[in-house]
Order: structure tokens, then sequence, then C-alpha cells
């Protein structure tokens, strides 16, 4: 067997980081060397070979304490996952947006508590709450962290609006001017208030997620491909298709029980199919993977 | 006992110029007349360790033809580890030399 084979052997079990390719190379040149002054030294080949062999046949002990090392750092960077990320100037604005956020929750609980109901005081107050929890939103997407690479600023900026405009919307529901609080709930009214604010806005955030490009970090994604495996498994088998077929047609029905509890406006009840069907998939999904 | 001293062994090698391993392997073989043979192995773990405590520095050399050789070089750490070592050396064998001997 040549060095280059014999190398490649004993390594083969470990996975290959830059560490342990620079450690094979920086091995195989000191070999040839060694074997070279052996044959100078009037070994044959062959014998140099087995006798080289032979001394490294626990060369693997310092592959093991590289990989050691290595779980080691992987396990630390996990665990250790924000602390190296979060500036001074970051941790200044999450403190304020979170007390912004509790000032928005207790005016808005003194305002009910004063008044007696929700009424246009909360309502204002709770707009106080959608530009932290919008803030939080671009915060969140822009933070880097160990497994994850940061959002660009701008398209951080664009999801964080979509969330101010979506609450702005729900927030207006209970003091817009077709549904007052107080009188009879009714939906085409709350419906009115939502669709102009929400529709929009859920469509941009459906449109970022749907283009989002990859932000996990690059050892992620190989601990990822790992488990690929194991789902492509599952892909291949044909039962992800009998699943992702029943699963279709157990949200069309939870949508036609929703749209149909509309028509007989039992609109308080109309969640629960969602729930009911949620609830199906993951015990499918649970039946297909045992499979 | 002498494989506890490996470190210093390889500090050693480094004093006078940059080694890469086999020079530093080869020079053990030399000095000793083939009496003592360090395994290679316990030279590599050496490095590793050696280089994560900075108290050497690795770089590749330019060959132009074959593959790269790693070239070691002790740091100023280094050194002093060296010189500490060799003064406990020196008291140990001062020690054993009375204490090893009959009389």
């Amino acid at each position: 067997m040549e060095l280059k084979e014999f190398i490649d052997k004993a390594f083969e079990k470990y996975e290959e980081s830059p560490e342990l390719i620079d450690f094979k190379e920086e091995l195989l040149t000191n070999l040839q060397d060694r074997l070279k002054s052996l044959e100078a030294n009037g070994i044959k080949r062959t014998d140099a070979l087995r006798q080289i062999q032979i001394e490294f046949a626990d060369i693997n002990k310092i592959a093991d304490e590289m990989s050691l090392e290595k779980k080691k750092e992987v396990f630390e960077m996990r665990y250790m996952s924000l602390r190296n990320f979060v500036t001074k100037t970051r941790a200044a604005i999450y403190t304020i947006l979170g007390v912004l956020t509790v000032f928005a929750i207790i005016i808005s609980c003194f305002s009910y508590l004063f008044l007696g109901k929700v009424d246009a005081v909360t309502g204002v107050m709770m707009l106080f709450l959608a530009v932290p929890l919008a803030g939080f939103v671009y915060m969140g997407l822009t933070q880097e962290t160990a497994t994850r690479n940061p959002m660009r600023p701008m398209r951080a900026a664009i999801y964080a609006v979509a969330v101010f405009v979506f609450l702005f919307g729900v927030i207006l529901v209970p003091i817009g001017p077709m549904s007052t609080f107080g009188e009879a709930k009714s939906l085409e009214g709350a419906l009115a208030v939502l669709i102009p604010f929400a529709l929009p806005s859920l469509g941009v955030i459906t449109f970022l997620v749907i283009t989002e490009p990859e932000h996990r970090k690059a050892w992620v994604l190989k601990e990822a491909e790992k488990q690929n495996e194991w789902a492509k498994n599952f892909e291949t088998s044909g039962n992800a298709q009998t699943f992702g077929i029943m699963t279709a047609a157990l949200w069309i029905l939870a949508i036609g029980a929703f749209i149909l509890l509309l028509i007989m406006k039992l609109w308080v009840f109309s969640w629960i199919p969602f729930v009911v069907a949620l609830a199906l998939m993951m015990v499918l999904l649970a039946y297909y993977m045992k499979k | 006992m002498l494989r506890g001293h490996t470190d210093t062994i390889v500090l050693a090698s480094l004093l006078d110029r940059d080694r890469y391993g086999f020079e530093i392997y080869n020079r053990v073989l030399q000095k000793t007349n083939h009496l003592y043979e360090l395994k290679e192995t316990t030279l590599y773990s050496s490095y590793k360790r050696l280089e994560k405590e900075g108290y050497i520095e690795s770089y590749w050399g330019d060959e132009t033809q074959g593959g790269r050789r790693k070239y070691y070089h002790i740091t100023e750490r280094g050194r002093e580890l060296y010189r500490q070592k060799l003064e406990d050396y020196e008291f140990t064998k001062k020690i054993l030399e009375r204490l090893f001997m009959e009389v």
C-alpha cells in the first residue's frame, strides 16, 4: 500500500475538516522523506513501507484528539450562541424595545381597568405595542448567531414594516369605524378594517418567506446534511407522497368547514377546523414516519 | 522517563532554526546515534499541544515540487518554556545523581 493510500485509509472514518486536511498533507510529506531516508539506508521499499505502517498503526489517536476538540468547539458554540454576537448597542436596543413593550401592555391594562372596557384609549395605546414588536422583528432578523448569518437590513426592514402594518390592522379592529366595541360584533365590520392592512402585509411576508435565501452557517448546513439522508429515505419510500396527498385533503376539508361556519355566522367556532386539521396532520406524520 | 520530555526535545530542536516534522524526528535519531527513537505519533501530539499553547508556530514551506512541508518555529514564549525546563532538568539531574548512587 502506498503512503497516500495508507493515510487516506487511516482517516477515512473522520470528517474532513480543514485541520485534518492540513494534517494529512503534513503527514504525507514527512513520511515521504522518511521513506526516502530508509531507502537510502539500503532498506527495501516494501519493507520500509511496512515498517512505517506498523509504527503508524495508532495514528488515528491524533485524529481522535482533533475530532474530539472539534466536537467540543461545536458544543461550546451552540451554548455560547448569543454571547459573542449581541453587541452593546444591540443589547441596549433590545432593552429599550422590551421596556416599550411592557410599557404598552401596562398602559393598556390600566386603561382597561379604569375605563372598564377595551375602547379607543386601549386601541391607541396598543399602537405603541406594534412599534416595539416590529422593532423586535427587525432586530431578531438582523441578529447574527453561532448558527445563522444575519439577514440584510433592507429585507429585514420590509419584514418589520409588514409586521407593523399587520399589527396596526389587527389593533384597529376593536376601534374601527364600523365596529365599535360594546356594539354587536360584526364580522363584516371587522374584516373591512382588517383586510386592507392584513392582506397586503401577509402577501409581502409570504413573498419574502418564499424567496428567503439560506441564512444558516456552513457548519450547520453540514450537520443538516447528515439529517437529510434520513429524510431522503422517507421521501423515496413513497410514504412522503401519500402523506402529502392526505395532508392536502385534510386542509381542503378544514378550509371548507371554516367557510361553512362563516356562512352560518358561527365564526366564534371557525378556528376549530384548523386546530383539528393540524392535530390530524401530526398524527398522520407520526404514522407514516413509523412506516 | 524520556517520553515525558518530548515537548522539551521538540523545543530544543527548533532553537537554532525552523524545522519540519521529519527533520525533528531525524535529529533525534542522529543525535542519539539511533539509540533512542521518538515515535512520530508522539511527536505530532506534541506539535499540536505546543502550537495550541503558543510555544511554537507553524507555516507551510514553499516547495515547488512534491507536497508542501509544514515548518515549525519556536516563539519567545517557547524559548522561555525551554529555559525553564532546562533548569528543572538540571536540578532533577543533580538530585538524582546524588540519590541513585550507592554511596
